[in-house]
């Protein structure tokens, strides 16, 4: 649902009649004075294409310490990282001069990248200590669509709720091209960092929460890594939050909640968001109702591909109209409908291939189909979707698909067996 | 032995051009007016060829010193003279000719398709009574709204017309190609091969769910592909004077490079898509099962195969 921010390049006209407008009215004077604090402390960070020496996409960042340390969002440097023959990195300060970045770590799950241009003794915003609460001023900031450094202010509406990834909700317009830009309290200390916004939303936006940025600058490597060893790192902290949600998830019985007569899986925790949905036409012969539950975390991995979905549905299909023959009709069309799309292409992932039969689980037989593909850049993660059709009844049946983005093989197929182990029902 | 033989000129197709009997042997073949069998081909000598009977009965053949000289066809070889059976044949200029005697057994006559009994409308009502029959069966089972009668009313034109429009294209053919319409005949076709169509298909369906092979249902293609070759082979019988054979090999190099064709062209998009997921959704009534279910261990267990594969295409160029 989340449309990052930096992904700008192709929306760069679109905002430019905005830049005509006057903004003195709009920003208060407290804005003023936080972004005359903050102006040379700000980067536009720049991905070159090597061979047309031209820019791919734009975002941008913050200089975090006096030596050049800097901050902005993985995904702003993303095509380097997995691409580094391909790309470059570059800034530009609010005075036009640029330089080249090197990008010295990345925090995947979080979605930053600490990054260093040369300087000794340059100005550097200081980070937030201590908590906000809801209603507080920030004030966001960057550079949206290549219009020129921007100042927007906003309200603190403190975490997200139902999310695997931990993020600040900001009200305040937060566009393309200002991911990685630094959201700062009045007295210009950075809480957090532009990282999304939300598209059908009304000035809904999304930050990184300060602490993770603070976490990665403790880390800092004093030399930059071979381009190539980031991809390996983007690999590790995809493998090891899949190990910790697994560890949550999969060595104990599946939550269980009923449906009918049957017993489903249930949400796996708090962070997953939960809808139901009967479907009761009475024009028509038959009943179909859903559950749904979906963990909102997913990662961005590249412009073409996000990962760590998980999510599943049911559907418990019912007729005591059609009669055996139209009810197989009805079943088999409900079984037909696809899963979710997800993004990735050839270059990033491999086709599904899947594993058919029948399995007999505690109360009877039902139709099961089991599909993985692997990652293509990122070695030992792969996708997995499960779909199942129970065969109890020539009138009534549970069907349910299960996504799972970026798995090992192993914890992958562990998952599904408890999540098939879970469906039972009564007579 | 009967001394009467038949000189039999072949076109190029190996059907008999022209057939020559000859009373009394031995007797000469050439372009001149002084021969017993006259050739009118260029590349034929005046004189040619000369055909005379051995005492041991067999015919036997000599070049009478042409240019372009005497050939057997198989082997292809250039001879000055030759003993032939019966099935054997020479070609001399451009000209093959075969020479059998009175008493060369034929086989016996091939039934007749185009009889007028197979032809008739009532066989033709009776296919299209079973057409009907089975495409309602098939509207009503795929319907899961109310199910109006009246629906399969407004659909009757439509499964008329087709069958008619179609039928009325072959005949025009045959009219033109063999001076035979066969209206009848050709819809009979066309209908018996829509209701195999509309038997076989659920049946591969249903067999494919009872025994659990995805494979039936993904193949059922060529099921279909049989039975449409099944049906161009019998219109091309009907407006055709080809000899059967040709008609096979032809429906089906039709049939198979569409099959190809297709199936490549869905190979290659399932490719590309790397979000496709391609499984069978065949569902029946709980009794048709046939194959019996793994438990979860071992659906797990066998499911660890297809990492192998997975791996090599991961690791092959995208």
């Amino acid at each position: 649902m989340k449309r990052y921010a930096a992904l700008c390049a192709l929306l760069w006209f679109v905002g430019a009649p905005a830049a005509a407008q006057p903004q003195a009215e709009i920003v208060s004077d407290q804005a003023r004075a936080v972004f005359d604090r903050a102006r040379d402390r700000l980067l536009q960070v720049r991905m070159i294409d090597r061979s047309t020496e031209a820019q791919a996409s734009i975002g941008s960042g913050w200089i975090a310490s006096g030596d050049g340390l800097a901050v902005t969002n993985y995904h702003v440097v993303s095509q380097f990282v997995l691409e580094p023959e391909r790309y470059q990195v570059e800034f530009v300060r609010s005075d036009g001069a640029r330089g080249p970045l090197a990008v010295l770590a990345v925090d995947v799950l979080h979605d930053l990248a600490l990054v260093r241009m040369h300087g000794t003794e340059l100005p550097f915003l200081k980070l937030h200590e201590g908590t906000l609460r809801k209603g507080d001023r920030g004030f966001a900031m960057g550079n949206p669509h290549d219009l020129g450094l921007t100042i927007v202010e906003g309200t603190y509406n403190g975490l997200v709720e139902y999310t695997l990834n931990e993020q600040f909700h900001f009200t305040g317009a937060i566009n393309a091209g200002m991911s990685g830009g630094p959201a700062v309290t009045p007295d210009g200390r950075v809480f957090g960092i532009n990282v999304a916004n939300l598209r059908d939303g009304q000035l809904v936006s999304f930050l990184v929460p300060v602490r993770f940025a603070r976490e990665l600058l403790a880390l800092a490597p004093r030399e930059a890594p071979e381009p190539q060893s980031l991809r390996g790192s983007v690999e590790r902290q995809l493998l090891a939050r899949q190990e910790a949600l697994i560890a949550r998830v999969g060595n104990t019985p599946l939550p269980v909640a009923t449906f009918g007569r049957y017993t489903v899986p249930d949400s796996l925790g708090t962070y997953m968001r939960c809808w139901g949905d009967s479907d009761l036409d009475r024009t028509l012969p038959y009943e179909i109702s859903t559950k749904q539950c979906d963990a909102q975390g997913t990662i961005f991995v590249s412009g073409s591909f996000d990962t760590g979905d998980l999510r599943y549905r049911h559907e418990l299909v019912k007729s005591s109209k059609l009669g055996t023959i139209r009810f197989s009709s009805l079943y088999e069309r409900s079984f037909n409908k696809p899963f979710p799309e997800r993004g990735g292409t050839r270059e990033d992932v491999t086709n599904f291939r899947c594993n058919e039969r029948f399995v007999t689980v505690a109360s009877g037989t039902i139709r099961v189909a089991l599909c993985l593909r692997a990652y293509r850049k990122l070695k030992g993660l792969y996708d997995l979707r499960l779909k199942l059709a129970t065969l109890d009844r020539t009138d009534e049946g549970l069907q349910s698909w299960f996504t799972v983005d970026g798995v090992s093989f192993d914890n992958g197929l562990k998952l599904a067996q408890r999540y098939l182990e879970t469906f039972r029902w009564t007579n | 032995m009967d001394q009467l033989i038949h000189v039999e000129v072949l076109s190029r197709t190996g059907d008999v051009a022209q057939r020559v009997p000859l009373a009394s042997l031995p007797a000469t073949i050439g372009r001149a007016y002084d021969n017993d069998v006259i050739i009118d081909d260029p590349f034929v000598a005046p004189h040619h060829l000369r055909i005379e009977r051995l005492d041991d009965g067999n015919l036997h053949v000599v070049d009478l010193g042409s240019r372009n000289g005497l050939h057997l066809t198989h082997p292809k070889r250039r001879v000055a003279e030759a003993t032939i059976g019966g099935d054997e044949r020479v070609r001399i200029g451009h000209t093959v000719l075969r020479f059998r005697n009175r008493d060369w057994p034929v086989p016996a006559e091939e039934s007749d398709l185009s009889a007028e009994g197979w032809r008739s409308p009532l066989v033709t009502a009776l296919a299209l009574a079973a057409y009907l029959a089975l495409l309602g069966l098939h509207t009503y089972s795929a319907t899961i709204e109310d199910f109006q009668p009246a629906r399969l009313l407004a659909g009757l034109p439509f499964a008329l017309l087709v069958p008619a429009v179609w039928s009325g294209i072959w005949a025009a053919i045959g009219r033109l190609a063999s001076g035979r319409a066969s209206f009848f005949g050709h819809c009979t076709i066309i209908l018996t091969g829509a209701t195999t169509a509309f038997v076989v298909e659920p049946l591969l369906k249903l067999a494919a769910f009872a025994f659990s092979l995805p494979a039936l249902a993904a193949e059922s293609v060529i099921a279909i592909a049989f039975i449409i070759g099944a049906v161009l082979f019998g219109h091309l019988r009907l407006v055709s004077r080809l000899r059967p054979p040709i008609l096979i090999a032809g429906s089906a190099a039709v049939v198979i490079l569409a099959v190809t064709a297709t199936q490549i062209n869905s190979w290659l998009e399932s490719r590309d898509d790397v979000n496709q997921i391609s499984t069978m959704n065949n569902l029946y009534p709980p009794f048709l099962r046939v194959a019996p279910g793994e438990t979860p261990e071992e659906f797990i267990h066998d499911s660890r195969d297809l990492e192998k594969p997975l791996l090599k295409q991961r690791d092959a160029a995208p």
